[in-house]
């Protein structure tokens, strides 16, 4: 092992992304080098004071202030609007389509059925989806 | 309103919080690594979780996310950044220089009237030494050793390969300790 490669195994050593044989290398190139010697001790110190530094903490009021921003900010609120005429287009299309077919159904079945094979639905996905992406209501509620 | 959307309603909201709760820090460490400045990070944290409620439909695994929300944070604080540089120039003095010395000596720590504040001067000397690097090689300085971020993180955060990381990490603690060498062995001004 060379000096130039001895010094990235020992970065990725401090990392501890070295395996057993290569850090048994790196080993042996120490300890015939001084010059990479004195660099990893300076390395290993300065890294090992370095990470007793705590990180630093994020203000603790930043998050509950991203949430909130998030969902009321305008762009949203525009994305969603977008989102709701889509979504609408799509209810409405559907609808219609689900009375055809319960209509069609009716038809079809005639007598033979005492109940429609499609019953209304509790819940549209699509109505929960206007729902999901419309922002404000929930948190200004 | 039906109590089925409702519930559906707070469920995507609820999600959201945990999200912002749980990736935050995370994403402000990443902005103030590159920005170094607290009120320009929150901006950054800010812009980055408003993207990340527009697109909140479309993130659903969430290792991808936080590596999404690292690298959107990443790329709105490079833009801001491209508006002015700095970089730490201010002679060291040896009230720095000092406490550089009692860490890297050999012998380890030379006398410590007080260990809690000769960490102190130790961390502060250190992080001036730090901040000295250019600018990449500071970054990932910060976010490695400082902010604990694994390579990924970094990688997403500064939007390089993983192998990049590597090689720049081992660049910049190569500069860092040469500096320091260099620092300690400066002869002592009276
Ligand atoms: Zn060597």
């Amino acid at each position: 092992m060379k000096c130039k490669e001895a010094k990235v195994a020992f970065s990725q050593h401090l990392d501890g992304r070295l395996g057993n044989i290569e850090l048994e290398r790196l080993d042996d190139h120490v300890h015939s080098c001084a010059s990479c010697e004195e660099d990893f001790r300076i390395m290993e110190v300065s890294s090992r004071a370095l990470r007793s530094l705590e990180p630093t903490p994020a203000p603790p009021y930043l998050a509950e202030r991203a949430f909130r921003v998030a969902l009321s900010s305008k762009r949203a609120a525009r994305f969603s609007g977008q989102f709701v005429f889509v979504a609408r287009r799509t209810a409405i299309a559907a609808a219609l389509a689900a009375m055809g077919l319960w209509i069609g159904g009716g038809l079809t079945t005639g007598l033979r059925e005492t109940e429609p094979r499609m019953t209304p639905v509790e819940a549209d996905p699509v109505e929960v989806a206007i729902y999901i992406w419309t922002p404000g209501g929930i948190l200004d509620d | 309103m039906s109590s089925r959307v409702l519930q559906a309603k707070v469920d995507a909201r609820e999600a959201f919080r945990d999200l912002v709760e749980n990736t935050h820090s995370r994403v402000y460490r990443v902005a103030l690594a590159l920005l170094q400045s607290p009120h320009e990070a929150e901006e950054v944290v800010q812009e980055t979780f408003v993207r990340a409620w527009e697109a909140f439909h479309e993130l659903r695994d969430p290792s991808a996310t936080t590596s999404w929300l690292l690298k959107i944070a990443g790329n709105l604080a490079r833009d801001k950044r491209r508006l002015w540089r700095r970089r730490s120039n201010e002679p060291f003095d040896e009230a720095t220089i000092e406490p550089l010395r009692s860490l890297l000596s050999p012998e380890g720590t030379i006398e410590s009237p007080d260990e809690a504040v000769l960490r102190k001067q130790r961390a502060d000397s250190l992080r001036r030494a730090v901040e000295g690097l250019k600018e990449s090689h500071r970054v990932v300085i910060v976010l490695r050793e400082i902010e604990e971020m694994t390579y990924e993180e970094i990688a997403s955060a500064l939007s390089i390969p993983v192998g990049t990381v590597e090689s720049r990490l081992h660049r910049a603690r190569e500069k860092l300790a040469k500096k320091l060498r260099r620092l300690v062995e400066r002869e002592k001004t009276p």
